[in-house]
C-alpha cells in the first residue's frame, strides 16, 4: 500500500482515533494470528488442462506417476498429505453434531439431547449438555444460541470450553478419511474408497440403500485409532459413512463417527464433511439431509439459525431489512404465518435483489422484532436457511 | 502465478496488517482470532475480486477490518464485552489504563456505530494512511464521495466525542 502525506487535512479527531486504533498486538497473539493466516493453503479445485505441448507432456507423466502409486498401494502418509491439503480450502465448512435421543418431556415439548459433546465454534465444553428443541434452537447448559458456525481451515478440531474458554485441541482426528473430497467419475470414487480401505485398513460392514442413495459403512479397527488420538483407548471405535448417489454413482457426502473413552465413559463424536459451498451446492433433492441434522446446514457463507428464546407459541415474525445510515434502509417482512417453513417465494426474490444491489451495506435480520443478526453483504446471497431448512432465493 | 498463488502472495505481504487490524478493532485474542478466520474465509470467496483489485493489500485490510467490526457490533449488541487487554497490561499505571481503556472504547464505539461505508472510510485513510483515490477504489465508489464519507464521519466522531477530545487537550496542557 501507498501511503499519502496526511498532513495536508489533519483533523482533530484523526489525533484520537490514531490514539485508540494504534494498539500494538502482544507478540503471543500475534504469533497466533500470523498462525491463522499462514495455515489457510487453499488447494486447487479442479484439474487444469495443460496449455502446451510440455506441458501434456508433463501432466501425462505426471498421470502415469500417480497411477503407478495407486497400483502399488499409496502410503498412509501420503494420503495424509492429500487430506490436509484438502481440508485447508477454507471454502469448506465441517459440520459436527452429535448422536440424539429424542425424550418428551412433562411440558410436552420434544427434547433431544445430544450425546456426545465436541462441537467447534459453539464452544461446547466436554460434559456440557447441548438440547435442540424443534422449531430448530439450540441450548448449551440451558442458554439458547443465536448462532452456531463451523468453518475451519486447518485439520485441528477445537473444543472450548463454553463458559471458560479453555481450548483444549483434539490433534488426530483424521477427517475426511483421504483424497478428494466429491470424485468427478466413478473411477475416481472407487479409487477413492479403495484407497479410505488401503490407507486406514478399513473394511466394509454395511451397505445400505436409502432414498435414492447409498451409504456404505466402513469400521477402522481401535488401534489404528489410538495410535492417532490422545484419548483413544482400545475401546475406541471409528466407522466412516460414505452417501453415494444412485444415479450418479458419486459420492455426496462423508461422515465419520468416532468413538471414544473419556474419563471412564464412552462418548461419541459424528463428523460430517459435505460441501454445500463448493461451486455447485448439492441440491436438496439428492441430498436429503435426516430431520435431526437440517437445523445445521449451512449455506452459502452464511446461515441463519432462528433461535429465540421468546415463547414458541407466537407466531414468528422475520424481518430483513438493510441498514444505511444508522436506519432501515429497506425491511420486508417474511412473516410466516403457517408452517413456518414455506415462506413466499416473492420475498425471497426481492431479498436477492436487494442483496445484488447493496453490496458493503449490511444486512439484519429480526425475530419478532429482536435483531438476531447482522452481516456485511459482500456478493450475492443465494440461498438462506430458516428454520432448518435451506431455500433457494430465486 | 495463477490465482490461488497470487492469493496467497498477498496474504503473506498483509498478514502482519491483517493481524493488526482485528486487534486494534477487537483488543481480544479469540475474538480477533475469529475474525481473522471470517476474513479468510471472505477473501477467499472474493478471490478473483482480490486478486485483480489494482490494491490487493488495501482490500484485504477492508475486509478484515470489515469482519473486525461486525464481532465488535455483536459484541456491542449482546454487552458481553471480554476484559481489554488494557486492563491485563501490567506495565501500565492503573489510571494510564482507565484513561486509554475508555477512550478507546468510547472511539471504537463510536466508530460501531457509524454507517459502514463512511467507518471504513475513515479507517482506511485515517489509520491505514491510504490516499483518497486508494480508499476510492476499494470501497468502489468515487474519490469525491470518498471524501464525503471521511468528512461526515469526523464530523459525526467530533460531535460525538467532544467531551474525549477536550480531556485530550487537558491531559496535552498538563
Amino acid at each position: 500500500m501507498t501511503h499519502s502525506n496526511q498532513s495536508n487535512d489533519e483533523h482533530p479527531v484523526d489525533q484520537l482515533l490514531g490514539k485508540a486504533l494504534c494498539d500494538t498486538v502482544p507478540p503471543d497473539t500475534e504469533l497466533r494470528l500470523l498462525e491463522r493466516v499462514e495455515q489457510f493453503k487453499p488447494a486447487a479445485h479442479h484439474w487444469r488442462l495443460p496449455v502446451s505441448i510440455g506441458g501434456a507432456l508433463a501432466a501425462c507423466v505426471a498421470i502415469a506417476v500417480v497411477w503407478g502409486l495407486m497400483s502399488i498401494n499409496a502410503q498412509p502418509a501420503h494420503a495424509w498429505e492429500q487430506m490436509q491439503a484438502t481440508l485447508a480450502q477454507p471454502a469448506h465448512t465441517i459440520q459436527l453434531w452429535i448422536t440424539q435421543e429424542t425424550t418428551r418431556r412433562e411440558d410436552g415439548r420434544d427434547v433431544r439431547e445430544l450425546n456426545a459433546r465436541a462441537l467447534y465454534r459453539a464452544k461446547v465444553g466436554l460434559g456440557s449438555r447441548l438440547d435442540a428443541y424443534k422449531d430448530g434452537s439450540k441450548a448449551i447448559d440451558g442458554r439458547i444460541l443465536d448462532k452456531i458456525t463451523f468453518i475451519r481451515s486447518d485439520n485441528v478440531h477445537e473444543v472450548v470450553d463454553y463458559e471458560a474458554q479453555k481450548v483444549e485441541r483434539i490433534r488426530g482426528i483424521e477427517f475426511p478419511p483421504v483424497g478428494k473430497l466429491k470424485p468427478d467419475s466413478i473411477d475416481e470414487a472407487d479409487a477413492y474408497i479403495q484407497r479410505l480401505v488401503t490407507a486406514r485398513n478399513a473394511t466394509l460392514v454395511g451397505e445400505e440403500q436409502i432414498r435414492g442413495q447409498r451409504t456404505l459403512c466402513f469400521s477402522v479397527p481401535a488401534e489404528q485409532i489410538v495410535a492417532r488420538n490422545k484419548y483413544s483407548s482400545a475401546n475406541s471405535h471409528e466407522s466412516v459413512f460414505v452417501w453415494v448417489n444412485d444415479e450418479s454413482h458419486l459420492p455426496v457426502k462423508w461422515q465419520m463417527k468416532f468413538e471414544y473413552e473419556y474419563e471412564g465413559g464412552l462418548r461419541s463424536i459424528t463428523l460430517t464433511y459435505d460441501e454445500y459451498v463448493r461451486d455447485q451446492p448439492i441440491d436438496d433433492g439428492v441430498f436429503d439431509l435426516p430431520k435431526e441434522t437440517a437445523d445445521w446446514d449451512h449455506v452459502e457463507y452464511w446461515s441463519v439459525n432462528l433461535t429465540s428464546d421468546a415463547d414458541l407459541a407466537t407466531p414468528l415474525q422475520i424481518q430483513v431489512g438493510l441498514v444505511d445510515d444508522d436506519a432501515w434502509f429497506t425491511e420486508q417482512d417474511f412473516t410466516d404465518s403457517a408452517g413456518r417453513t414455506d415462506l413466499a417465494p416473492k420475498a425471497w426474490r426481492k431479498l436477492k435483489e436487494l442483496t445484488k444491489q447493496n453490496q458493503g451495506k449490511v444486512l439484519q435480520v429480526k425475530l419478532n422484532g429482536r435483531m438476531i443478526m447482522e452481516h456485511t453483504i459482500d456478493w450475492p446471497i443465494e440461498r438462506i436457511t430458516v428454520f432448518g431448512k435451506s431455500h433457494q432465493l430465486k | 502465478m495463477n490465482q490461488q498463488d497470487d492469493l496467497i502472495h498477498h496474504l503473506q505481504q498483509t498478514r502482519r496488517q491483517m493481524a493488526a487490524v482485528v486487534w486494534r478493532v477487537l483488543r481480544d485474542a479469540d475474538q480477533a482470532d475469529d475474525a481473522l478466520q471470517n476474513a479468510l474465509l471472505r477473501i477467499w470467496k472474493m478471490r478473483r475480486e482480490v486478486t485483480t483489485h489494482s490494491n490487493p493489500p488495501a482490500l484485504i485490510v477492508r475486509i478484515c477490518f470489515q469482519a473486525a467490526m461486525d464481532l465488535l457490533r455483536q459484541r456491542i449488541r449482546n454487552h458481553t464485552e471480554p476484559i481489554p487487554a488494557s486492563l491485563t497490561d501490567k506495565t501500565r499505571q492503573p489510571l494510564d489504563g482507565m484513561i486509554d481503556m475508555e477512550a478507546q472504547d468510547q472511539v471504537l464505539f463510536e466508530i460501531a456505530k457509524l454507517p459502514h461505508q463512511q467507518a471504513e472510510a475513515i479507517y482506511l485513510r485515517v489509520i491505514e494512511r491510504l490516499s483518497y483515490d486508494e480508499v476510492a477504489a476499494v470501497l468502489g465508489c468515487t474519490a469525491s464521495t470518498t471524501r464525503g464519507h471521511v468528512r461526515r464521519a469526523r464530523e459525526t466522531l467530533r460531535q460525538r466525542l467532544a467531551s474525549s477530545m477536550s480531556q485530550e487537550v487537558c491531559y496535552d496542557s498538563q
